[in-house]
């Protein structure tokens, strides 16, 4: 985990030189990739462990939207034309503090296992939709398709049947 | 009359619609997969109709909702996944398993999370000062009390006399068997799943809002939950109470899609 403070440290101080110099430098996705690398790290931790899921899914689904959105900043590195205009510079730099703000909540979250704080969860959750809401205003947000792609179909919509039907149970409090 | 500002114009408002929270949920658990397809069910069927007109005519600025409501949907959303996930996981224990759940839950949420928000966007959030919302939130409580503890001889005294009194006995049988087979069963829904106290504040914040508006201003309330929307969809003991003590006029969003589209067309 203490890793990831100096990946953040890497990837900020290239955006930096990138906003001096008005162009984007492709030296940063490496560090884009060791970052996603340490989010699918942090995945594995918490569907892996034997932690209450009403904290261990929160905190993976923070870390996944994490990893997805990361992934999309390295594809938009990756399909940066040279002379195209570097807006992808400032639009990354929107969204990495919403992402070091999610390392900082699951690093707190990881800290006091085996206790769980309900209120950790909640923040997980609201935090994630922020980083999402940021990253759709950004254009960093992978589609559909490329977010179902480690997805088992056939769970996602037997479940996704379920739910609505919870869903609606719940809200009309049948 | 209200007026506000749109696009630089000063409009006059046609009509308003509040989204309560069972609408803007249905209408945001929903989704269209490639190779999977659409999926949906009848509440969403319900309340997109409604939505498509509020976007529509996003411009008259018709759809409101509030933070609560808005709150409370998300509140849902993540609820129940967790609810479902622990179910899930108790009756499927294996790490492969638990991978793969806690994936599809996370993409679900995602789905059904992005739809609630695009949802959002085309309602206007209105503000509500909290001393009007309590009290009208004891004003919401009594109603529901009332409804609770009517009892169906106070409705038979109130029947229309029948002209002929040979036939006082056999309308007064018609009569009890109507109240038997349309009252009975909302005082008894009412009596077995009370409306809790975030309902009470979700129609008092409602109430607040068409207390604002000219009266001449239709004043609609979007609504699948049976507390509010007609029972079973055409029983309108609650619905008729809530208009006449609030002035509003709470029914199932397809209806108040059509009703908001004429009036809009006019």
């Amino acid at each position: 985990m203490s890793e990831i403070y100096a990946t953040f440290h890497k990837i900020s101080s290239d955006l930096t030189e990138m906003e001096e110099k008005r162009e984007v430098d492709l030296k940063i996705i490496p560090d884009l990739r060791a970052l996603a690398k340490e989010y699918s790290q942090i995945e594995r931790y918490w569907a892996k462990q034997d932690i209450d899921a009403n904290v261990a899914f929160p905190a993976f689904h923070a870390a996944r939207n994490s990893r997805i959105i990361v992934e999309k900043i390295i594809k938009r590195f990756e399909e940066h034309k040279p002379n195209e205009n570097p807006k992808i510079v400032s639009e990354t730099e929107n969204v990495i503090p919403l992402l070091l703000e999610i390392s900082s909540r699951l690093k707190a979250a990881q800290e006091i296992l085996p206790e769980t704080q309900l209120y950790l969860s909640r923040q997980l959750f609201d935090t994630t939709r922020k980083l999402r809401n940021t990253a759709n205003n950004m254009g960093m947000l992978p589609s559909l398709d490329d977010e179902l792609e480690d997805v088992d179909k056939k769970i996602l919509i037997e479940e996704f049947d379920n739910l609505r039907k919870r869903w609606m149970l719940e809200i009309l409090d049948m | 009359m209200i007026i506000y500002a749109s696009g630089g114009c000063l409009k006059y408002l046609i009509c308003r619609v509040f989204i309560e929270t069972s609408v803007l949920v249905a209408c945001s658990v929903h989704a269209v997969i490639d190779q999977l397809g659409a999926v949906e069910d009848e509440f969403y069927k319900i309340s997109q109709p409604l939505f498509e007109v509020l976007q529509k005519f996003i411009k008259e600025r018709i759809g409101i909702t509030t933070f609560t409501v808005e709150e409370e949907a998300r509140a849902v959303l993540n609820t129940v996944v967790l609810k479902r996930l622990n179910e899930r996981l108790e009756s499927n224990p294996e790490l492969k398993q638990k991978v793969d759940f806690f994936r599809a839950y996370s993409a679900i949420l995602d789905i059904c999370s992005d739809n609630m928000d695009r949802n959002c966007s085309i309602l206007v959030r209105e503000p509500i000062p909290i001393e009007e919302k309590n009290k009208l939130v004891l004003e919401v409580a009594k109603m529901y009390q009332q409804i609770e503890e009517l009892d169906l001889f106070d409705f038979m005294k109130t029947k229309p006399k029948p002209v002929n009194r040979r036939l006082e006995k056999l309308a007064k049988q018609i009569y009890q068997a109507d109240l038997e087979k349309h009252i009975a069963p909302i005082i008894e829904f009412i009596e077995r799943k009370p409306p809790g106290l975030k309902d009470y504040e979700i129609l008092a914040e409602a109430a607040y809002l068409a207390s604002l508006r000219d009266s001449s201003i239709p004043f609609f309330v979007a609504s699948t939950d049976q507390h509010i929307a007609p029972f079973r969809k055409d029983e309108k003991l609650i619905s008729d109470r809530i208009k006449k003590k609030f002035n509003m006029i709470c029914d199932w969003p397809n209806v108040i899609a059509e009703e908001v589209y004429w009036l809009l067309r006019k």
